[in-house]
């Protein structure tokens, strides 16, 4: 009784986790691409404006959005390595054990 | 207007050859034993992950990809650009979103993410069914691209036998790819493409900028005026136009890629093949370095073919474009003839070849899966197929889907294909997406839900585009002589995406008041396998 109340309340933290990550990125890469699509639309005077040379800022954040793309997936990578790998291990851990407990092996 | 030397012809047409023997071979060596399911539709996830993300990047990295896009950016730049990051972001989406899910609750096929939690024969005719709405328009644009490319490539007349000579061929190395070597052979196939495609890719953007003397100043310079329309080059608004209704239309379709390309089945069904959470963590890293890598390329390749082969020339090639990286190898080369462009037409050449060869091969594998594995497998034998038989009905639906793809393409061959490439994306956005968004985090999902979602958005997608403005009544449409375009966007993301979300919705609160128990098995099912989806717990 208590290694499933242990093993629901280690499901609710890798529930969370994965949640808090998952929003936090995808929602990161999906605004940061919208904003600069509604830009490139709605404002086209300030994206064509020249920062260097023949550079435009528009052109610019297209290739930055590229560039930081690297950094993102490394980042995201590091991040659920910390936050969510740990307790995804000790929720198989436990499945491993509750099923050798009741003997209801899936 | 390829006016080449036989000597040029011959290198490419060996180079060809060479290609397709080498393939074969590592196809038919990798390819699975007669009755192992595990090992045809998976490859035994034995693909460490830098393979599976070279892997993946392959299947994502379609001709498609590698021809239109650079096309697009040639005639319409900026318009291009923002087509190239949303291109490259949809893989980062689908990392962030939903690869380590799917990974642990698909089996092989997209069916069997679906039927986890809402088992039923029903639920599987219903994945099928869009797995092949979504795959099967992608495959004739393809195939039917690769008849006009390989007679561009080889010089050969510009006639409707030659253009059907060459998707026949196509079609059938695709076929075989996909029969013999199932998962791990067509993997090996799509990794020594995007090597090649990145070796060759960035030998011509060097050689872009060389030209310029390392100088992107110089390069977007010579872009705007050998694209003729001077600033208007670098500014959004050249590939639909620049009124507040077209604009939209540019919003709505750049979210319908980053959305939808990403969700097609035959990308999300080499996840299924990743050894582990941290494996395919790690493939997709690697496959979204790639496709990113490959993205930046493509930025330099299309406006170094503004700059130096110039919008009239391409447009007299093609009204699309497509053929624009074959005409700037030529002109990179150097002299007409001379051994430079020999070596250079033939890589590029042959780039593009092997880039059609195995994109085809991917997606009809992915169809073939489902037919073999949801409709065979699970609709007519009830889960209840040898693998043996199941195996052999894989082989021969591979053998069908191509076949049927191979007629269709013949006979679309004239017309103006890229709209099938539209329909596809926007069928990924609209039914794959949500579907899968749905299922994966919303225990609420039902069965009624999810068939609203794959029917309703899939069949919005396809009802929209009919009428849209892409396939009658303007001078680039399908049939241009004709107007019946109710619907006034050349792409149907903007409101087909919302509808699929909401069919699902509204069909899952439908089933909470008129079916309590049936929901309420759903949800039961769903914290069922809650572990196994987050954590990989058996």
């Amino acid at each position: 009784m208590q290694e499933t109340h242990r093993h629901s309340a280690d499901l609710a933290a890798l529930r969370s986790a994965y949640r808090l990550l998952r929003r936090t990125s995808t929602l990161t890469a999906l605004g940061s691409f919208v904003v600069y699509v509604v830009l490139s639309c709605g404002a086209p005077g300030l994206m064509g404006s020249k920062i260097a040379g023949e550079l435009s800022l528009g052109m610019a954040l297209g290739i930055l959005q590229l560039v930081v793309t690297f950094a993102a997936v490394f980042w995201y990578g590091r991040s659920a390595q910390g936050s969510v790998d740990p307790l995804a291990r000790a929720v198989r851990e436990q499945a491993v054990t509750a099923g050798r407990h009741t003997e209801v092996a899936r | 207007m390829n006016d080449f030397s036989s000597g040029t012809q011959a290198t490419v047409l060996l180079l060809f050859t060479v290609l397709v023997t080498l393939t074969l071979l590592m196809c038919v060596m990798a390819g699975p034993d007669r009755d192992d399911l595990e090992n045809f539709y998976t490859g035994y996830r034995s693909l460490t992950p830098f393979k599976n993300g070279l892997a993946i990047a392959g299947d994502y990295i379609s001709a498609a990809t590698v021809l239109s896009t650079t096309g697009i950016i040639a005639l319409t730049g900026y318009d291009g650009y923002v087509l190239a990051v949303s291109t490259a972001l949809s893989l980062v989406l689908l990392m962030f979103l939903l690869a380590e899910p799917l990974r642990n609750a698909g089996q092989f096929t997209m069916g069997d993410v679906l039927a986890r939690n809402i088992p039923g024969r029903a639920v599987r005719v219903a994945a099928c069914v869009v797995t092949l709405s979504a795959t099967v328009p992608f495959l004739i644009v393809q195939l039917s691209g690769a008849g006009s490319l390989l007679t561009f490539i080889l010089d050969l007349p510009h006639v409707a036998g030659a253009r059907t000579g060459s998707i026949v061929i196509v079609g059938s190395l695709m076929i075989i790819y996909a029969a013999l070597g199932g998962m791990r052979g067509t993997a090996l196939v799509q990794m020594v493409k995007i090597v090649f495609l990145l070796a060759t890719s960035i030998v011509v953007a060097a050689l872009v900028l060389n030209r310029f003397d390392w100088s992107p100043g110089d390069v977007l310079r010579a872009a705007q005026q050998g694209s003729g329309a001077g600033a208007a080059f670098l500014q959004q608004g050249l590939q639909l136009g620049t009124s507040a209704g077209e604009r939209l239309d540019f919003i709505g379709f750049q979210i319908t890629v980053v959305l939808g390309v990403a969700c097609l089945p035959h990308i999300t069904m080499r996840l299924y093949s990743a050894q582990d959470v941290p494996a395919v963590r790690r493939s997709m890293s690697w496959a979204v370095g790639t496709v990113t890598t490959f993205c930046l390329l493509v930025i330099v390749m299309g406006t170094g073919a503004a700059a130096l082969v110039g919008s009239q020339s391409i447009t007299a090639a093609d009204p699309h474009g497509r053929t624009s990286v074959l005409m700037l190898s030529q002109i990179l080369g150097g002299a007409p003839g001379s051994t430079g462009t020999t070596i250079l037409y033939s890589a590029v050449a042959g780039m593009v070849f092997l880039t059609l060869l195995s994109s085809v091969a991917g997606m009809t594998l992915a169809a073939a899966s489902s037919l073999a594995h949801d409709l065979f497998a699970h609709v007519a034998r009830r889960g209840q197929a040898e693998p043996r038989t199941e195996m052999t009905v894989a082989v021969w639906t591979s053998v069908a889907v191509g076949t049927v793809a191979i007629g269709l393409a013949t006979l679309v061959q004239g017309w103006n294909v890229g709209v099938l490439t539209t329909l596809a994306i926007c069928i990924g956005a609209s039914a794959v997406a949500p579907a899968l968004t749905y299922s994966l985090f919303w225990r609420g999902f039902t069965r009624t839900g999810l068939l609203a979602t794959l029917y309703g958005g899939a069949a919005c997608a396809l009802v929209l585009m009919v009428f849209s403005k892409a396939v009658s009544g303007t001078p680039s449409a399908v049939f241009p002589d004709v107007d019946f375009a109710l619907f006034p966007m050349q792409s149907t993301g903007l409101v087909s995406v919302p509808f699929g979300y909401l069919a699902g919705w509204l069909g899952s609160r439908l089933d909470h008041w008129r079916r309590t128990a049936d929901s309420r098995e759903s949800r039961r099912l769903y914290e069922e396998s809650e572990a196994r989806l987050l954590a990989a717990a058996e």
